[in-house]
């Protein structure tokens, strides 16, 4: 029974996601609703799961002094500030330079978002523009047909998404550029999309029917 | 000569960095203002709005973190000041984690800069966990997911949401995107419910959704910085306000240094080639 009421479950709720699409009716409409409120609460138990696994670990790695454990304590320090600035009750105020407790201007909250997570995302992020260019220098060699045609493309899309391109060599290249993105892009797109669509249509026939069982687990 | 290409192909890094940094920071300095071409399927989305009357009630999902702002934001900012310039009300979501300080900051700026009132004009939903899970529940009605706002403010006491329930009560979903959320209103809001859907991405996403918009699933599709400035011409965003028509030139300047940096290493790379 371990294995077949698990696989009892999935048969109805996939068969009956499947069919409640085509049915424009009060019922399997509530019952989807329910569904979907469901995958909500399972959610959230996941994520108390991943809350402990990921506190645990870093703190395995303070305990037993980690190489790199000091960025453990960062976490550990900032998930807990992050989290309590969430709660903090609107009225509570921590002074001017932290701020208070609600979530409108000035509040501890936007505090740590405008003035750690900004900087340090937008930090990250721009450095991406250097190692780019960097990449781009060494990678882009026309070594073969197919790197030659990668190299060029990649130059007409650069050139032809930015004023400068049709400024200095004319509409031409944007118009090459949209082309491109419209086109060969969007063809190559197409094909990789429904194929992953025809993928997750067969391995969810077989998780319903029963035929893909490495969800139950493994072991005994 | 042939010395001084093979230096070249192994230049530091650094040397590299520096250009590009060169590259960036000029055109901060002189705004040279090169024409930016406007293209169809952003010219589609300032023509649907435009063709809302006012009081109409538009779905707007911003979901970008600071990470993406440069990118993302102007066009946000763009769309909110058209609607509300039309007497267009909105009302908002903040479905991505990172993202959800971010909206609220950035609609409560534009509604404050266009006279426009909480409540009344504009609504913020805030955040709810599993995404897409949250569009099939407010494709049903918006108080499953969300009895509340953002501000802890039931739903049925702001004037705004009497009488609104779903996406069918509203003309349109605009979300500004930089996670993959994108899909989940494709998927489960224009899929399932069938409303009219428009998507601002980054450049980098753009190409994933050019063949969505060639199927009619988004009415409208921007993308990146330029898809940005062309919408803020198109709206008649001028000065300091035009952040991506401001930022057009550095993209311009960035992207010459790259491709000069590439015909630069492929000439030594030629030149160095040994003969077979």
């Amino acid at each position: 029974m371990r294995k077949e009421i698990p696989l009892f479950i999935m048969l109805v709720c996939g068969v009956f996601m499947a069919v409640q699409f085509f049915v424009p009716h009060e019922l399997p409409a509530l019952i989807y609703q329910n569904l979907n409120k469901t995958v909500q609460v399972v959610g959230a138990v996941a994520l108390v799961l991943g809350i402990v696994s990921l506190l645990s670990l870093h703190f395995a790695k303070i305990s037993k002094r980690q190489p790199g454990y000091g960025y453990s304590y960062i976490l550990v320090v900032f998930f807990f500030m992050m989290a309590a600035s969430g709660f903090l009750p609107a009225k509570v105020n921590l002074g001017p330079f932290l701020g208070t407790g609600d979530r409108v201007e000035g509040s501890f909250f936007l505090n740590l978002y405008n003035y750690v997570l900004t900087p340090v995302q937008a930090t990250m992020f721009a450095l991406l523009a250097f190692f780019i260019a960097s990449a781009a220098f060494r990678a882009f060699r026309a070594r073969s047909v197919i790197a030659t045609l990668l190299l060029l493309t990649a130059v007409v899309v650069m050139l032809g998404r930015v004023p400068i391109g049709p400024f200095v060599l004319g509409d031409w290249i944007s118009d090459l550029a949209d082309w491109i993105m419209a086109v060969p892009n969007a063809a190559a797109k197409r094909a990789i999309i429904v194929g992953v669509g025809l993928g997750i249509l067969s391995l969810s026939l077989k998780m319903v029917l029963g035929i893909e069982r490495a969800w139950l687990g493994g072991g005994r | 000569m042939k010395e001084f290409f093979q230096k070249l192909l192994k230049i530091d890094r650094r040397w590299i960095f520096l250009i590009t940094g060169i590259a960036i920071i000029i055109p901060f300095f002189f705004f040279i203002g090169l024409p930016i071409r406007a293209t169809r399927e952003v010219r589609a989305l300032y023509d649907a709005v435009e063709a809302l009357k006012p009081g109409d009630i538009v779905f707007y999902a911003p979901e970008y973190d600071p990470a993406t702002i440069p990118e993302v934001q102007p066009m946000a900012h763009t769309f909110l000041r058209q609607v509300f310039r039309k007497n267009i009300k909105v009302v908002a979501s903040g479905l991505f984690q990172l993202g959800v300080a971010q909206a609220e900051q950035d609609l409560t700026l534009i509604a404050r800069e266009m006279g426009k009132k909480y409540g009344e004009d504009y609504v913020f939903l805030g955040y709810k966990p599993y995404p897409e899970t949250v569009i099939l529940n407010m494709g049903e009605d918006f108080r499953k997911s969300f009895p509340t706002d953002y501000y802890g403010t039931k739903l049925d006491e702001l004037p705004l949401m009497r009488g609104l329930k779903n996406y069918s009560d509203t003309k349109m979903i605009v979300s500004m995107t930089a996670v993959s959320g994108a899909d989940y209103w494709i998927r489960s809001a224009h899929g399932r419910y069938n409303i009219p859907l428009a998507l601002g991405v980054t450049a980098v996403m753009a190409t994933d959704y050019y063949t969505y918009y060639q199927s009619g699933q988004l009415f409208a599709l921007m993308g990146g910085l330029k898809g940005a400035a062309e919408y803020e011409q198109m709206v008649g965003i001028k000065g300091e306000a035009a952040k991506a028509t401001l930022r057009m030139d550095i993209q311009s300047f960035a992207h010459l240094a790259i491709i000069i940096l590439v015909i630069l290493g492929n000439v030594a790379y030629f030149a160095t080639r040994e003969k077979k």
